[in-house]
C-alpha cells in the first residue's frame, strides 16, 4: 500500500473560513451530475457495498476541457500552501473541482459509491474537507496497474484499506492510482469537498 | 386548476431537462425547500434551486429558455398573460429518513398577491404536487402547515411536459420523491382571464 497522508487545520483558519463561506454560500453555483464516481452503465464494478448516485460539481480547473471557473483565483493560496506543506512541486494541475453528496434514501453506513481512479497515469490527488460531515473516504489496498480487457482495470475484490473521515480543515494525499471513493453522508444535509489532480514535477 | 400534458413539443421538453440536467447548468443548494430555515423538530428538507426571474427581474441567463413555457400554457387555457412575477426551478432528490421531517412538505402560496401558479415537471417522478381547498383570504396565522387537515383539491403527478394550472391563492405543496429526482419550474404569472 503506498503512502497516504492525513494533514489537519491544513489551511490558516481564517483562510479556511474565507473558502469556506464562499463554497457553502447559498449564492455558489453547483451543476448537477447524473454519476459521482463513474457512469454505472459503462463500468462492471461487482462489489455489493458499492452504490452509485448523482450529486454536485463545481469545476475550478480541468485541463483537459479547458476550463477554469471564476473561483479558482480564490484557491492559489491552497495550492501555495499545498506545496509549501507537502513539499513539493506541482508541474501541472490536471483537474480542481469542487463536489457535493447529498444524504440519500436506501444509502447505508456500509455503502460507498463506485471505487475508481480519477485518471488512468500517473499523478497524486488530494481531498480537502469543507465541512464535518460523515460519508466517510475509503482508500482501498488495490492499486490501478493497467487497463486490461474490461477497460477499467480492476472491478471487484476490493478491499478496504483505510476510511477518513470529512472533517473541515483537514485535508487528504494520496497517489492517484489507489482506488478510493466517497460515501453519501447520512446525518449531515451535504458533504462538501474539493478534488484536486496533479502531476509532481 | 387544468392538468395538460405534452404542454410543449416533446423536442423542447428534451431540451430543457437536457440543459437544467447538464454540467453548465447552475444550481444553488437550500436547506429547507419549503424555505423555513429550520423546522421545530430541527429536521429539514435541502434541495436545489435556480431562481430564473425575482420580483419581475430576470436574473438568469437561462430565463429565455423556459419563458415560452407560460406562453404555451396560458394560451391553452385563454388566460390573458401579463407579466412573470417570479420563475424557479427546484430539483430535490430523495433524501434518507433522517432528513424527512414529513413526507409531504409545508403547505404554503407563493405570493401574498392575486397571481396564476404555471408548474411544469421537467423529469418524470414520483413526488405528487397537492393543492389543498384553503385560500389565502384566510387568516396566515390559523393556516395549520398539514395538508392531512384540509381537503385535497387535486394530487398531481409529476410526469415530464406535463403542466398544472391553478389559482395561486390556494395553498399546495409537494410530496418528498422517494426514488429519482424530481425537477420542476414554477411560474408565478399575473394577467387576467
Amino acid at each position: 500500500m503506498s503512502d497516504i497522508k492525513i494533514f489537519e487545520n491544513f489551511l490558516p483558519q481564517d483562510d479556511f473560513l474565507l473558502l469556506q463561506e464562499q463554497v457553502l454560500s447559498r449564492y455558489f453555483p453547483w451543476f448537477y451530475c447524473e454519476y459521482v464516481s463513474l457512469a454505472v452503465k459503462d463500468n462492471d464494478i461487482k462489489d455489493p457495498a458499492a452504490v452509485e448516485t448523482d450529486g454536485y460539481h463545481h469545476v475550478f480547473y480541468d485541463k483537459e476541457w479547458n476550463v477554469e471557473s471564476y473561483v479558482n483565483e480564490h484557491l492559489h493560496l491552497l495550492y501555495y500552501i499545498i506545496e509549501k506543506k507537502l513539499n513539493l512541486q506541482m508541474k501541472k494541475l490536471i483537474r480542481s473541482r469542487g463536489s457535493v453528496k447529498s444524504p440519500r434514501i436506501g444509502f447505508t453506513k456500509h455503502n460507498y459509491n463506485l471505487p475508481h481512479v480519477d485518471y488512468f497515469f500517473p499523478h497524486e490527488t488530494i481531498i480537502y474537507y469543507l465541512n464535518n460531515s460523515d460519508g466517510n473516504t475509503r482508500i482501498f489496498d488495490q492499486k490501478f496497474l493497467n487497463i486490461g480487457d474490461n477497460g477499467i482495470g480492476y472491478n471487484e475484490g476490493f478491499t478496504v484499506f483505510q476510511e477518513v473521515e470529512p472533517k473541515a480543515n483537514r485535508l487528504l494525499w494520496f497517489n492517484g492510482l489507489q482506488y478510493h471513493t466517497a460515501s453519501n453522508p447520512l446525518n449531515c444535509n451535504r458533504r462538501i469537498v474539493l478534488n484536486l489532480n496533479y502531476y509532481r514535477k | 386548476m387544468h392538468v395538460i400534458d405534452n404542454i410543449i413539443p416533446l423536442s423542447y421538453q428534451n431540451e430543457i431537462e437536457d440543459v437544467l440536467l447538464s454540467n453548465y447548468f447552475p444550481w444553488y443548494f437550500t436547506p429547507d425547500v419549503t424555505w423555513r430555515q429550520y423546522h421545530t423538530d430541527g429536521i429539514n428538507t435541502p434541495a436545489n434551486v435556480h431562481m430564473f426571474r425575482n420580483n419581475k427581474n430576470t436574473v438568469s441567463p437561462f430565463y429565455q429558455l423556459v419563458s415560452p413555457i407560460v406562453h404555451f400554457a396560458t394560451t391553452s387555457i385563454n388566460f390573458h398573460f401579463s407579466d412573470v412575477i417570479q420563475c424557479r426551478s427546484f430539483l430535490q432528490y430523495p433524501l434518507n429518513v433522517n432528513f424527512l421531517a414529513n413526507e409531504v412538505d409545508d403547505l404554503h402560496i407563493d405570493l401574498p398577491i392575486d397571481h396564476l401558479v404555471v408548474l411544469y415537471y421537467v423529469t418524470d417522478a414520483d413526488g405528487e404536487t397537492i393543492i389543498v381547498n384553503k385560500v389565502k383570504e384566510d387568516d396566515p396565522e390559523e393556516i395549520n402547515c398539514n395538508y392531512k387537515d384540509y381537503e385535497i383539491l387535486n394530487a398531481i403527478q409529476p410526469k415530464k411536459g406535463r403542466v398544472v394550472i391553478f389559482d395561486g391563492k390556494y395553498y399546495h405543496t409537494v410530496k418528498q420523491p422517494t426514488k429519482n429526482i424530481r425537477c420542476s419550474i414554477n411560474f408565478d404569472v399575473l394577467g387576467y382571464e
